[in-house]
């Protein structure tokens, strides 16, 4: 006798007598582990080690910022203060309201700000209040809400974003029914993997905790920073921040420590990155809703899973390497000389010249990167029209407001246009020369990269700074052709810093390795002191190379 | 002693209690590992890690849903887990997707050459088969545990019954090819 079946059935009315007893040895396995419930104790230690030693990191950076910051006298200090503490969204605003006096001080002031709230915050998880302990004084505010304050924020929120609203009030529910058994989870690890459950909504409700307690801490201070427009929309990145991280939690993407600490911090950089997160997050957040409910009933299945994400969250490398070489072309927006001031009017042009070097991008998300490296950077602005001429006299030569010469050569120089008179007599031959100067940095870039899109041929707009460590710095004199060394600039800084706007195009030839070219327009802030007239000196860079992707 | 208090036990890690679990399930469980498994002695391990989680996570179940459900949840996931570090699974041609059927005989088939042929399909295949045909879950939430889409599990899923449909019918042709 024979009949046709799908093969599915075929498969499911034969195993479904499938019984098979298990070797004994599996048992007394079991029950071997189940004796050492210190392995738990000691996987923790080295994830608190890592988060103290990022916020140990972070800690140091800002120092070192701060310091160097409140050594620096000039306009662009404030510019300085705010992309280095980029990463702190409430010690940025400290900051720039205490216009960067005491700042270590901001700081610790901060931590106890932080530390309090999270004291306050009885109910909310034992696992991450510890890890805010930890983290204090790096970038997270994330843990510090109450359930209560947390509410009321979510309503002034409204306006921006209804469905934020929705999904934080169906969050809640789920919280509460959460909270029981993640008291009693054992150890801390698996209380944070509650927290970490990422589709389940208790993690939601976190993240949207965090948002809000960043916000309210910034509004606070907003009123002593007299700055609100700004910091409103700095507040609602920071919100729309989190909810984007929402939504990535929901695909498991990304580890929630690392994510609450970086995300709160950096992201709020790039502003027109996070207003397009914004309507990612409300479709996603759509999403969300609908899977919290289903999930209401299947936590202790999230439950289950949440160890397996992690794991696998752990295994996503996030890391890129990026080796790249520009061309690099150097000019000045206004009409000026940063060698003296009889130069002004004279003609200039820029060289193209050449940068290279080594980046590394850290990936938060599908979406944002941040990058930092190292690249070496020739540049060459030559300034036409100029006689060279050696002073045979000896002591008397005129000397530029900006230019060392060499000591054993006489050597002046003066503006040809100055000597229209000289000329015409004949006193002089008819080709000038230019003075030529080079300048060499090691350029430290930090940006942030956010991917418009990511198909085979992919966009990204990169913002961020640089901080140009000079190296090289030569003046010479040009002419025919020739080149001669006659000295050196006495104005140019040795550190100076860029803002940076570029866009990115990279041809991904497969996962791992991209082509990639990323026209970059980086305006130099203080790179010269004592300039003439207007120099706003700027570099165009087409960065151009291979990245590879662990 | 009811499941219930046998539960409340296990919660408090009463040793008893936990040995009693063991034997209620672990026949159940391990059957369940053995499908999901490439070998006896990888699911003799699944069997293992799942019951280290079930014990250290008793506290979690909260008697919401049925408890055998929650156990072969864990039992599935700890099986999954060590496929998932292996990274994307494969795309297969979405054009053959369409239902294989095939004759089948009463009794023609033992269990132990099904599951046999079970745990020889790539992993990928084997996973989908699985928890679609045997386990029944959705295409959409195979995408979301083995992180696939929608498409990649139907087409692997089609080629998982494809391979055990060809396997089926060489089997069957060398037992005649005896019997003749």
């Amino acid at each position: 006798m024979s009949d046709k079946k799908h093969i599915d059935r075929i498969f499911q009315e034969k195993l479904k007598d499938l019984e098979a007893t298990p070797n004994p040895k599996v048992w007394e396995n079991i029950q071997s582990k189940l004796e050492q419930p210190k392995e738990d104790k000691e996987k923790i230690f080295p994830i608190w080690l890592r988060i103290g030693s990022i916020a140990a990191l972070l800690l140091v950076l800002l120092t070192i910022g701060n310091h160097y910051n409140s050594n620096r006298n000039n306009a662009t200090k404030t510019n300085v203060v705010d992309i280095e503490n980029v990463v702190n969204p409430s010690e940025k605003e400290k900051n720039s309201t205490n216009a960067n006096s005491t700042n270590s001080e901001n700081t610790k002031n901060a931590i106890v700000e932080e530390s309090n709230a999270a004291s306050k915050n009885g109910e909310t998880m034992d696992a991450i209040q510890n890890a805010s302990e930890e983290n204090k004084n790096s970038t997270n505010s994330s843990i510090a809400s109450s359930n209560s304050s947390q509410n009321t924020i979510t309503t002034s929120n409204s306006n921006t974003n209804n469905s934020v609203v929705n999904n934080a009030s169906k969050n809640n529910k789920t919280y509460t029914s959460v909270t029981g058994n993640k008291r009693k989870a054992t150890t801390n690890k698996q209380t944070q993997i509650v927290a970490t459950n990422t589709n389940s909504s208790l993690y939601t409700n976190t993240e949207n905790g965090t948002a809000n307690a960043a916000q309210s801490s910034n509004t606070n201070k907003n009123a002593i920073a007299n700055n609100s427009r700004e910091r409103d929309t700095t507040i609602s990145n920071t919100n729309a921040n989190a909810l984007a991280q929402n939504s990535n939690s929901t695909n498991g993407n990304v580890t929630q420590l690392d994510k609450n600490k970086v995300a709160s911090a950096l992201e709020n950089s790039a502003t027109n990155a996070l207003a397009e997160n914004t309507t990612n997050t409300e479709e996603e957040n759509t999403t969300t809703d609908a899977e919290t409910e289903k999930d209401e009933t299947s936590i202790e299945e999230e439950i289950a899973k949440v160890e397996d994400l992690i794991e696998k969250e752990e295994k996503v490398n996030r890391w890129q390497v990026y080796a790249n070489i520009a061309p690099v072309y150097y000019n000045t927006l206004g009409k000026g000389s940063h060698m003296d001031d009889q130069f002004i009017d004279n003609s200039k042009s820029g060289e193209t010249n050449t940068s290279y070097g080594v980046n590394v991008s850290y990936a938060f998300n599908d979406k944002l990167k941040l990058r930092s490296g190292v690249n070496s950077l020739n540049l060459s602005y030559d300034t036409d029209n100029v006689i060279i001429y050696q002073n045979i006299s000896g002591n008397n030569a005129p000397a530029l407001k900006n230019i060392n010469f060499n000591n054993d050569q006489n050597i002046s120089a003066i503006s040809a246009n100055n000597l229209v008179v000289q000329q015409a007599v004949g006193l002089l031959p008819n080709e000038n020369a230019a003075i030529s100067q080079r300048i060499g940095y090691y350029e430290v870039p930090m940006e942030l990269e956010y991917t418009v899109s990511s198909k085979k041929f992919g966009v990204n707009v990169i913002a961020g700074l640089s901080t140009f460590i000079l190296n090289d710095n030569k003046i010479f004199s040009e002419f025919d052709g020739r080149k001669t060394e006659i000295g050196e600039a006495n104005n140019i800084n040795d550190v100076s810093f860029s803002g940076n706007l570029g866009l990115g195009l990279d041809y991904k030839f497969s996962n791992k390795i991209k082509f990639n070219v990323q026209p970059t327009f980086k305006y130099q802030m203080n790179a010269f002191e004592n300039t003439s007239g207007n120099f706003k000196p700027y570099i165009i860079g087409i960065y151009t190379g291979l990245s590879y992707k662990f | 002693m009811s499941l219930d208090q046998l539960i409340l036990n296990c919660k408090q890690n009463d040793a008893k209690a936990q040995s009693e679990l063991y034997q209620l399930f672990s026949s159940k469980l391990f059957s369940l590992c053995l499908k999901y498994s490439r070998s006896y002695a990888e699911a003799e391990d699944n069997l293992q890690d799942a019951f280290v989680t079930i014990f250290n996570k008793m506290s979690q179940y909260n008697n919401k849903g049925s408890f055998e459900g929650w156990l072969k949840r864990i039992a599935i996931n700890t099986a999954l887990q060590c496929y998932r570090s292996q990274g994307v699974f494969e795309i297969v041609n979405e054009e053959n997707i369409e239902d294989v059927t095939l004759e089948i005989e009463d009794d023609e088939l033992s269990i132990d050459y099904l599951l046999q042929i079970i745990q020889e399909l790539p992993d990928r295949y084997r996973l989908v088969f699985n928890l679609y045909a045997l386990d029944g879950y959705s295409h959409k939430d195979i995408a979301s545990m083995l992180s696939i889409t929608t498409g990649t599990s139907k087409s692997n899923l089609a080629r998982a019954r494809q391979i055990l449909k060809d396997k089926i019918e060489t089997y069957r042709a060398s037992l005649n090819a005896q019997t003749l």
